[in-house]
C-alpha cells in the first residue's frame, strides 16, 4: 500500500461524507504529485497557493466591508 | 537482487582524490575498498552519491558539516567525472555526471534502457530516494549514527524517519505545516474578531458626535423634539416664506426652492436656501446704496485732503515770500542797494587797503635787504644812492615799527571790506531764493488750478471763484453722513431679517445632521445583515473550511505515519536486538530497542529500559547506530529502490570481539541486499576476507599520489 493509499484510507476512517472525501482525495492527489516534483517546499508552495486567495478574498470583503462601516 | 538497484560498475576521473580516469566492476554481492587512510576509498563511495545526487550532497541541508566548502574536482585535474550502470533486473540505468560541459553534451544525463534524459527529478524518482534518505538509510556515515544516537529528539525522530522510510509523510507533514495555515486563519480569526470592537468604536464615535450637535442646536434655540422628522418639513416652509418676503420687499427675485418633504429633499432645501440668502445679502437695496455712498464719501474725503495739502503748500511759499519782502524789500528794492550803496563802499576801502599794501611792500623789500647781510654792523652802501649807512641795525630797527604801524592800519580796512562783501552776497542769496519762490508759486497756483475741475466732478457743480474749495467739499460729505446714518439703520433691519433666516437654516442643518448620525449608526447596528457583512463571513468560513481539510489530511498523515512507524519498528525489533546482542554482547544490558512513541533509543535488561545514551560508551553507542541501520535495513520493508548499502569506515571505536561481530552480522544481511563496506584496519579486512560468506571483490587502495591520485588495484 502506497503511502498516499494509507492516507486516503485513514480519511475513510473520520469522514462519512462521500462528496467531502472526493475533496480531501483531490487536495492529497494535488499534495502527493506536487511532493514528487520537489519535496516539502512544493507542498508549502501548493497550499500557499490554494490558501492565499482565500484570505485575498477576506481581505478584500474586509476592507470594504471597513469602508462600509467608515473606516 | 531483483527489486532493487545494484551497482554493477563505476567509473571516476578527476574527482576528489581521483585524477586519472578508474573503473570499479561491482557486480558481486560485497564489495571491499581496503587500504590506508587518505588512499581514496571515501572518494570511491562518495563519488557515487555525488554521481546520483550532483552537487546538493555538498550543500549544509544534507547535515553533514564536513561537506561545507567541499571541491568536487582535483585540483590536478580539468574535470571530474563519475558514470554509473546500476541494474534492477532487465533495467539499466547509465548516470553521467560532469563538472564541465563538453561539446554537444550535458554535465549530467542518465539513460535508462538507453532513453536519454537530463531531468534530475525523473532520475530522483526511478532511484527512489532523496539525497538525505541516502545518507540515512544506504550510505552510512557517521555523522548519520550520531543522529540516531543524539539527545535532540527531533534530528533523532528525523534520522529514524529516514531510517524507515517515513521521510515522505514526514516532508509532506513539515511542507503543511511550512504553508502557514494556522498563521493565517488566526489572522483573518484577529480581523473578524476586532470588526466588533471598531463597529462599538463608531457607533460610540457617531453617538457623541449626535450629543455635540444637539447641544449646539439648543444653544441656537431648539428643544430636543425638534431632532426629529415631523418638525423639519414646517421649518422649512417658515424659510421658505421668509426669504420670498425679504425678496418681494426689496424688490428682488430668488430662484425657485425645491420641495421639502422627506429628509432627503429637505437637505437640498436647506443648501438651495443658502444659496438665495446669499444672494439677497448682497443685492439688498439699501446695502447697495450705503456701500456706494461710502465709497462716495471715502473718495470726497480724500479729495478734500488732497485740496487743504495744494492750499497749505501755497500759503506756505507766499508766506516766506512776504518775510523776505519785509525785511530786505523786493528783489529790484536789493539789486539797486547793492549797486548804489555797497560796491561803491567796497570800492573805496579797498583802495586805501590797497595804498597802504604799497607802502608796506617798500617797507618789506627793505626789511629784507637789511636781513640779508652778514655782517649787519659794519657800514653798508645805501641800496639806492650807494653812500655808506652807518647804522644799519638801528635802520632796520625803525622799518620793523614802521611796517607793525601799517598792518594796524590794515585791519579795521579788512573788516569793513568783509563787512561789505558779506552784505553783498546775502542780498544776492535772497534775490535768487526770491525767484525761485516765484516760480514756486505759480507752479502751486496752476496746481490748484488743475485741481479743481476734478473736485466739481466730484461734486458734481462748478465751485466759484469766491467759494472755500475745502468747505464746498465738507459739506458735500455732511451730507453724504446724513443719508449714510439713515441708511444704517434700514441695512441693519434687513440684516436682522436675514440673520434670523440663516439661523433657522442653521438649526435645519443641526436636526439633518442628527438625523444623518441616526441613520447611520441604525445601519451600523444593522450590519451583520449587510452583503459587505456576509462576504467577509463566507469567505472566513470558506477559508476555515479549507484549514479544516487540511489539518484532517495532516491528521491522517500522521496517524498514517505513526502506525507505519510503530508496524515498522515492530517489524525490525527482533533484528535490531538481535544484531546488537550480536555486535555489542553486552551482558548488563544485551538488549535494544526503540521506543515507537518518542524515538528513543533504549538499552534493555528484562524489564529495565533506560535511554541508551545515558549507559553506553562510544563503542557500544556504535554498535547501537550499526544495529539499528542494519536491523531495520534487514526489515526489508525500505521503501527506496536502491538495492545496496554502503558501510564506510564502520569499525570504528569497534574492539577485536565487535569487528569479528560486526562480520557474523554482515553474513546475515539477506542475499539480495549488496554490500560495499572501506576499511583502513587490517583485522577487519581479514576478517571479511576470511569470514564473509557472500561473492567479494576486494579493490586494493594504495598510497595516493600526487601525480597519480588513487591507486586502487582489484586483488
Amino acid at each position: 500500500m502506497t503511502n498516499k493509499e494509507k492516507i486516503i484510507e485513514e480519511l475513510g476512517k473520520n469522514i462519512k461524507d462521500i462528496e467531502e472525501q472526493k475533496l480531501l482525495h483531490s487536495i492529497c492527489d494535488e499534495i502527493f504529485e506536487e511532493y514528487d516534483k520537489g519535496s516539502s517546499k512544493a507542498v508549502s508552495e501548493l497550499l500557499q497557493g490554494k490558501i492565499n486567495p482565500l484570505k485575498n478574498k477576506f481581505d478584500d470583503a474586509h476592507t470594504r466591508l471597513l469602508k462600509k462601516m467608515g473606516l | 537482487m531483483a527489486d532493487r538497484w545494484i551497482l554493477k560498475e563505476i567509473t571516476i576521473r578527476g574527482f576528489r582524490g581521483f585524477l586519472k580516469p578508474k573503473t570499479f566492476s561491482t557486480s558481486e554481492p560485497f564489495i571491499l575498498f581496503d587500504g590506508p587512510q587518505c588512499s581514496g576509498k571515501s572518494s570511491t563511495l562518495v563519488a557515487i552519491e555525488w554521481g546520483l545526487f550532483g552537487d546538493e550532497i555538498t550543500r549544509k541541508a544534507i547535515g553533514i558539516d564536513e561537506r561545507r566548502g567541499w571541491k568536487i574536482r582535483n585540483t590536478n585535474a580539468d574535470e571530474a567525472r563519475v558514470e554509473m550502470v546500476l541494474q534492477k533486473g532487465q533495467d539499466i540505468l547509465k548516470i553521467v555526471r560532469s563538472d564541465k560541459k563538453r561539446k554537444g553534451t550535458s554535465k549530467f544525463y542518465f539513460e535508462l534502457n538507453g532513453d536519454q534524459d537530463t531531468d534530475e527529478g525523473k532520475l530522483r524518482a526511478a532511484v527512489g530516494i532523496q539525497p538525505k534518505d541516502y545518507f540515512s538509510s544506504v550510505h552510512l556515515h557517521q555523522e548519520i549514527i550520531r543522529g540516531l544516537l543524539t539527545e535532540e529528539p527531533r534530528i533523532r525522530r528525523d534520522s529514524l524517519d529516514r531510517l524507515l522510510g517515513l521521510s515522505e509523510l514526514r516532508n509532506i507533514i513539515d511542507g503543511i505545516k511550512l504553508a502557514k495555515i494556522s498563521e493565517i486563519l488566526k489572522d483573518v480569526d484577529n480581523k473578524f474578531g476586532l470588526i466588533e470592537t471598531k463597529l462599538n468604536a463608531v457607533i460610540t464615535s457617531k453617538r457623541n458626535d449626535i450629543q455635540k450637535v444637539k447641544e449646539t442646536g439648543i444653544q441656537k434655540g431648539l428643544t430636543p423634539n425638534d431632532f426629529s422628522e415631523t418638525g423639519t418639513g414646517q421649518m422649512c416652509e417658515t424659510v421658505k416664506i421668509a426669504l420670498v418676503n425679504f425678496a418681494n420687499q426689496a424688490g428682488l427675485t430668488i430662484s425657485d426652492l425645491p420641495l421639502a418633504l422627506t429628509v432627503d429633499e429637505q437637505q437640498i432645501f436647506a443648501s438651495s436656501a443658502k444659496q438665495s440668502l446669499r444672494k439677497l445679502r448682497d443685492e439688498q437695496p439699501d446695502l447697495k446704496r450705503q456701500k456706494e455712498l461710502l465709497e462716495k464719501q471715502s473718495q470726497l474725503q480724500r479729495l478734500q485732503q488732497t485740496c487743504k495739502e495744494l492750499l497749505d503748500e501755497l500759503q506756505n511759499l507766499q508766506q516766506e515770500r512776504k518775510r523776505i519782502h519785509e525785511t530786505d524789500g523786493d528783489q529790484e528794492k536789493m539789486r539797486s542797494r547793492i549797486l548804489n550803496e555797497l560796491k561803491p563802499e567796497l570800492e573805496d576801502a579797498k583802495n586805501r587797503r590797497n595804498e597802504i599794501n604799497k607802502r608796506a611792500g617798500t617797507i618789506e623789500e627793505a626789511i629784507k635787504y637789511f636781513e640779508a647781510i652778514k655782517t649787519p654792523n659794519e657800514r653798508q652802501p645805501c641800496p639806492v644812492c650807494e653812500k655808506p649807512i652807518d647804522d644799519v641795525m638801528h635802520l632796520e630797527l625803525h622799518l620793523n615799527e614802521l611796517r607793525a604801524s601799517l598792518d594796524e592800519d590794515l585791519v579795521p580796512i579788512r573788516k569793513e571790506i568783509e563787512k561789505y562783501e558779506v552784505e553783498i552776497k546775502r542780498l544776492e542769496d535772497l534775490i535768487k531764493s526770491l525767484n525761485d519762490l516765484d516760480k514756486k508759486i505759480t507752479a502751486q497756483s496752476k496746481v490748484l488750478i488743475e485741481h479743481k475741475p476734478i473736485t466739481e466732478t466730484a461734486i458734481g457743480r462748478e465751485i466759484k471763484d469766491t467759494e472755500d474749495s475745502i468747505v464746498v467739499i465738507g459739506g458735500e460729505i455732511n451730507k453724504i453722513q446724513e443719508v449714510l446714518k439713515k441708511l444704517e439703520t434700514a441695512v441693519k433691519e434687513s440684516n436682522q431679517k436675514l440673520n434670523a433666516i440663516e439661523d433657522d437654516i442653521f438649526k435645519l442643518e443641526q436636526i439633518f445632521k442628527v438625523l444623518v448620525l441616526e441613520a447611520e449608526i441604525d445601519d451600523l447596528l444593522k450590519i451583520r445583515e449587510a452583503d459587505e457583512y456576509k462576504e467577509v463571513e463566507n469567505s472566513k468560513s470558506e477559508l476555515e473550511k479549507f484549514a479544516d481539510d487540511i489539518g484532517l489530511i495532516n491528521q491522517a498523515v500522521e496517524t498514517a505515519l505513526q502506525a507505519s512507524a510503530k508496524a515498522k519498528l515492530e517489524a525490525a525489533k527482533e533484528n535490531i536486538t538481535k544484531m546488537f546482542r550480536t555486535l555489542a554482547n553486552r551482558s548488563d544490558f544485551p538488549d535494544l530497542e526503540i521506543d515507537p512513541d518518542s524515538f528513543e533509543i533504549l538499552a534493555v535488561k528484562a524489564s529495565e529500559k533506560v535511554p541508551a545514551l545515558s549507559i553506553f560508551n562510544t563503542g557500544d553507542l556504535n554498535c547501537a547506530g550499526l544495529s539499528v541501520f542494519l536491523g531495520l535495513g534487514a526489515a526489508q520493508e525500505l521503501s527506496h529502490n536502491i538495492g545496496f548499502i554502503i558501510l564506510d569506515d564502520p569499525s570504528q571505536n569497534l574492539d577485536d570481539t565487535h569487528k569479528e561481530n560486526l562480520v557474523s552480522l554482515l553474513n546475515s544481511i539477506p542475499d539480495d541486499k549488496q554490500i560495499l563496506v572501506s576499511t583502513s584496519e587490517s583485522g577487519l579486512r581479514d576478517l571479511i576476507l576470511t569470514k564473509v560468506i557472500k561473492k567479494k571483490t576486494r579493490y586494493k587502495f594504495d598510497l595516493w599520489s600526487d601525480k597519480e591520485g588513487a591507486q586502487p588495484k582489484e586483488v
